[in-house]
């Protein structure tokens, strides 16, 4: 007697002995225009895309970061040196011997 | 019917007519084969139409050294073999998701493929065979849809897959009898779950 499971197997194996070819839905190639023109983009979308790649995204994202933080210590500095000019005056106004007399104050031209 | 030389020349030239030519001519074939590896309808039809899109696009490189119809059976498997491994990443992804959450993704649960041109008392065990298909390697995959689906010869089979006629005959054979074991513990496992 055959056994069931083997019959089975050879019925599967041989189910697509006439098969015929299958067809896509109708108006394919008006999908495929349609499709053609979504994709001729622009230029500003072509920009888009390339900006929102992640190497490019990141990098213009650290060059800014990193273009932030140059100017903030450059900043630092240079408000560093207006306030040790600062103090120095002040500690030369505290230890100066020449007294400011009213007249001086009054009278700038010579 | 246009000869290849003539279609190629008036596709490069980027002829209207030229491109609906092909279409109308070739878009059984392609749609066949891409429905034949993905199994689903509607992702046949979207690589139906990056296939042509494809052609139309790259026919400037095409030197005419292989038949058209393999060209065109190349980019189709080429595309449907992709458009799967996405498909089954997806899967792993939605299963791990799965044991995470109460996500219920239907492609955990394809359901049987019903290929439109099986005649009727054979869909039930061609059902059986498609999914039987899919859990076999890739070359074997295609060597057994372009013969069985397209009714290629070897012959034909080998410049496609740009292999000897030799290694075409081991493949099937392998794809043959891989088959059998998947069917036959299929339905032994069946017949004990009755």
């Amino acid at each position: 007697m055959e056994d069931p499971i083997h019959r089975m197997t050879e019925e599967a194996l041989s189910s697509l002995d006439h098969i015929t070819r299958a067809s896509p839905k109708p108006y394919l190639m008006t999908r495929i225009r349609a499709r053609m023109d979504r994709s001729a983009e622009s230029a500003w979308e072509k920009a888009g895309k390339f900006l929102s790649r992640p190497a490019v995204a990141f990098t213009g994202l650290f060059l800014v970061i990193g273009f932030n933080v140059g100017i903030m210590v450059s900043n630092n500095s240079s408000v560093d040196n207006t306030v040790n000019t600062e103090q120095q005056q002040l500690t030369a106004d505290d230890f100066s011997t020449s007294v400011v007399s009213l007249y001086d104050t009054e009278n700038l031209q010579p | 019917m246009l000869h290849q030389e003539e279609l190629i020349a008036g596709l490069q030239a980027r002829d209207e007519s030229a491109f609906r030519k092909l279409v109308e001519e070739w878009q059984d074939m392609v749609y066949n084969t891409a429905l034949g590896i993905v199994q689903n309808v509607a992702d046949a039809d979207d690589i139906t139409q990056d296939v042509f899109i494809q052609v139309y696009q790259s026919v400037s490189s095409f030197k005419g050294e292989s038949k058209l119809s393999t060209w065109l059976y190349k980019i189709t498997l080429s595309k449907a073999l992709d458009h799967e491994k996405k498909r089954k990443r997806k899967k792993r992804v939605a299963f791990i998701e799965s044991l995470f959450g109460n996500r219920e993704d239907e492609h955990l649960h394809p359901v049987d493929f019903d290929h439109p041109g099986v005649q009727l008392e054979q869909k039930e065990r061609a059902a059986e065979l498609f999914t039987a298909l899919q859990q076999l390697p890739g070359k074997q995959q295609m060597a057994f849809t372009l013969h069985k689906l397209e009714g290629q010869s070897y012959q034909e089979i080998a410049a496609i897959l740009g292999t000897s006629l030799y290694a075409v005959e081991s493949l099937m054979g392998r794809a043959k009898n891989n088959l059998k074991k998947i069917l036959d513990n299929y339905y032994r496992q069946q017949k004990t779950e009755k």
